[in-house]
């Protein structure tokens, strides 16, 4: 702990930025920053069920409803900023629905408020989806960023900054970890009476603690202080294990790649910042085309963060199964980067001998 | 039959090792008995760090024999804690302090308790570390972090010590301190093995010295032993006056009997002779003869670094 820039790293910064995110881009406390207009002109009653869904509980008063008469009205209190969304049902929009085709609706936002416009639009899909649906299937299935509306922005940014930072965090553990094969420290305890077995299981077992006390403090701190849920907790640790596992190996296939830990933590500073980008920590994938979508489910902290996100959306529901993918693939990733890296560090130690 | 007192703290028997097609070791062997200090010299490329991490149980061997204290080191763990080894890299944790470090070092050799204090305390003290030994290390000068670096290896008190150019990059005043724990662990019955380019170490600290070569040990013996394998000659540097014909008394000298080479370098004659001290007067002789006057006269007497040129063909720091 004598390393202030690691803790800074693996737990200050993910805080501070999921707060700063979630402040800037709305609903970071308890949910209650997004106002949201809705202009009836339909008066039906399937119209009028969008301002129940909107109030129910599930949403924690979340979203806070404020009728008006017209579009004009509407789009008054948008250019005042009075409400970051607002939605116009048209006439002739419950008659729509009721017949199955796509309702005459509308929704705006203010300037800059395109996440908010984001999330009003998953929520009136998922008002629609309910509403159409057949009541055997009121459960639907998971889609992380609808689910009911119940994801927030600083849940998002909670999941994302936690898996970023996490890559970040074990790099230091693992750039330490090289700098001792560089420096020859390695060699010397390979010369100690410590079987060779116990002291790289050591220095595995240090690095999956980093991660582990990172991933944990994160969970706990951004749950008390932002409220994030997380999900079910058996899966979410398993989750939680895996990703380590992932951040472990895939940093350390990485610096296995360059000459010395100098390098190799460039190499993956870089690496780690583009797979964050690709894997949809920064911008939800679905608000852009759906090549991301596919590019995000191809990176390894991409599979993670989703499988968090997927767990939060799926609440008390979540199960190993809903995250078997993630679980798989950070697994895989990770366990693989070891061996990959492992081989190559008793390599390094041999020539070194 | 070997009896206690004469049983070597360091065997090292017919070592081999190859890498590929390269033997990187031929054949090395010796033995070290405790309370000796033995020079390993080499050039770079001869072996020696091969050597020393198969001495050191780190390298697997492909033949040959290593028995510490009468332990044979295939045993692991129980003869790799009876070795101490101080590399040539600072092999410390340089966010910790001194204490700390000796600390992790410790329990890496299974110490702990008030063992393990009182053997972090008794390396402080040798390395005259102690009032700096709650700062961490990072702010410590080269001197200073290669002083803790040898206490790290002598924590457990080995019984064989292996030294890897142990005062590379030092100032004199931690150079002198590392000699004087050298000689003290030697005189606590030590076997110690030390690699050097300094060949002023080399005769300072060694009883004896094995010269290693391509792989293979190729002389080793006291320091006199050594230089007295070169038989007889002396090199003589005489310095001429000004308006002498340094050429014309090149081959003057080079005729004499007993002489071996003569030859002109930055105003001085350089001469090779066979008992050259006894050959001088002649020498000088001669140049009078020749016109020529002998300003200085310097009879220089083979030392190791002479017999590492001849015998390896390269100078020690080569």
């Amino acid at each position: 702990m004598r390393d202030r820039t690691a803790i800074v790293t693996a737990i200050v910064a993910p805080l501070v930025l999921t707060a700063l995110m979630g402040l800037a881009l709305g609903g970071s406390q308890g949910g209650s920053g997004m106002r949201l207009c809705i202009a009836d002109l339909d008066h039906s009653k399937l119209s009028s069920g969008f301002v129940d869904f909107l109030k129910r509980p599930a949403l924690g008063g979340r979203i806070r409803v404020e009728a008006v008469e017209s579009l004009a009205a509407a789009e008054k209190m948008l250019a005042e900023h009075r409400a970051e969304c607002a939605v116009v049902m048209s006439p002739g929009f419950g008659p729509a629905i009721a017949s199955g085709n796509p309702p005459p609706a509308e929704i705006l936002a203010a300037r800059g408020e395109q996440f908010a416009m984001q999330r009003t639009s998953e929520l009136f899909r998922d008002f629609i989806y309910r509403t159409a649906m057949p009541p055997e299937r009121t459960v639907p299935e998971v889609n992380p960023l609808s689910a009911g509306g119940q994801m927030r922005i600083v849940d998002f940014f909670a999941a994302s900054m936690t898996v970023l930072f996490l890559n970040f965090g074990v790099l230091s553990g693992v750039r330490a970890l090289q700098a001792e094969v560089d420096s020859r420290t390695m060699v010397r305890l390979l010369a100690s009476p410590t079987a060779p077995y116990a002291v790289v299981a050591g220095k595995f077992a240090a690095l999956l603690l980093i991660g582990l006390i990172q991933m944990g403090t994160m969970i706990v701190a951004t749950s008390l202080m932002f409220g994030t849920r997380w999900g079910n907790p058996l899966p979410t640790a398993a989750l939680a294990f895996t990703s380590v596992l992932m951040a472990i190996g895939l940093t350390a296939f990485l610096m296995s790649l360059a000459n010395n830990a100098e390098q190799g933590a460039a190499l993956a500073g870089m690496v780690i910042a583009l797979l964050s980008i690709v894997g949809g920590q920064f911008l939800p994938p679905q608000g852009l085309p759906d090549v991301f979508e596919t590019l995000t489910r191809l990176t390894p902290n991409g599979q993670a963060f989703f499988g968090f996100l997927d767990l939060s959306a799926a609440g008390a529901h979540g199960t190993l199964m809903t995250i078997a993918e993630p679980l798989a693939v950070t697994a895989v990733v990770g366990l693989s980067g070891i061996a990959f890296a492992g081989l190559r560090a008793r390599a390094a130690l041999q020539r070194m001998t | 039959m070997t009896s206690e007192r004469t049983k070597p703290a360091l065997l090292v028997r017919a070592l081999r090792k190859s890498f590929g097609a390269r033997v990187a070791v031929d054949g090395v062997g010796f033995t070290i008995a405790a309370g000796e200090i033995y020079g390993l010299l080499g050039p770079n490329g001869a072996g020696k760090t091969t050597s020393i991490s198969m001495i050191a149980g780190i390298l697997a061997r492909d033949a040959g024999e290593i028995v510490i204290d009468g332990i044979d080191i295939d045993t692991g763990p129980a003869a790799r804690a009876l070795i101490g080894i101080v590399p040539q890299a600072i092999t410390l944790y340089l966010d910790l302090t001194a204490r700390e470090n000796l600390d992790f070092w410790g329990r890496m050799y299974d110490l702990s308790g008030a063992a393990l204090h009182d053997a972090i305390e008794a390396a402080l003290d040798a390395v005259g570390l102690k009032p700096r030994a709650d700062d961490i290390v990072g702010t410590y000068s080269g001197g200073m972090q290669r002083r803790l670096n040898l206490a790290c290896g002598i924590l457990h008190r080995p019984k064989v010590l292996i030294l890897d150019e142990p005062t590379v990059g030092v100032d004199p005043q931690s150079r002198s301190a590392i000699f004087d724990l050298v000689e003290r662990l030697r005189d606590a019955g030590t076997a110690i093995l030390y690699t050097t380019h300094y060949m002023e170490e080399a005769e300072r600290l060694c009883a004896r010295i094995g010269i290693i070569d391509a792989g293979r040990l190729i002389a080793e013996g006291t320091r006199d032993e050594l230089v007295a394998s070169l038989g007889h000659d002396a090199r003589i540097e005489i310095g001429l006056g000004r308006g002498d014909s340094v050429e014309r008394a090149a081959p003057i000298v080079g005729a004499l009997e007993g002489v071996r080479s003569a030859n002109v370098e930055n105003g001085h004659l350089h001469v090779v002779a066979d008992d050259g001290a006894r050959r001088l007067p002649a020498m000088l002789s001669a140049l009078l003869e020749a016109g020529a006057v002998a300003e200085s006269v310097h009879v220089v007497e083979p030392n190791l670094e002479d017999v590492f040129l001849r015998m390896t063909g390269r100078a020690l720091r080569d």
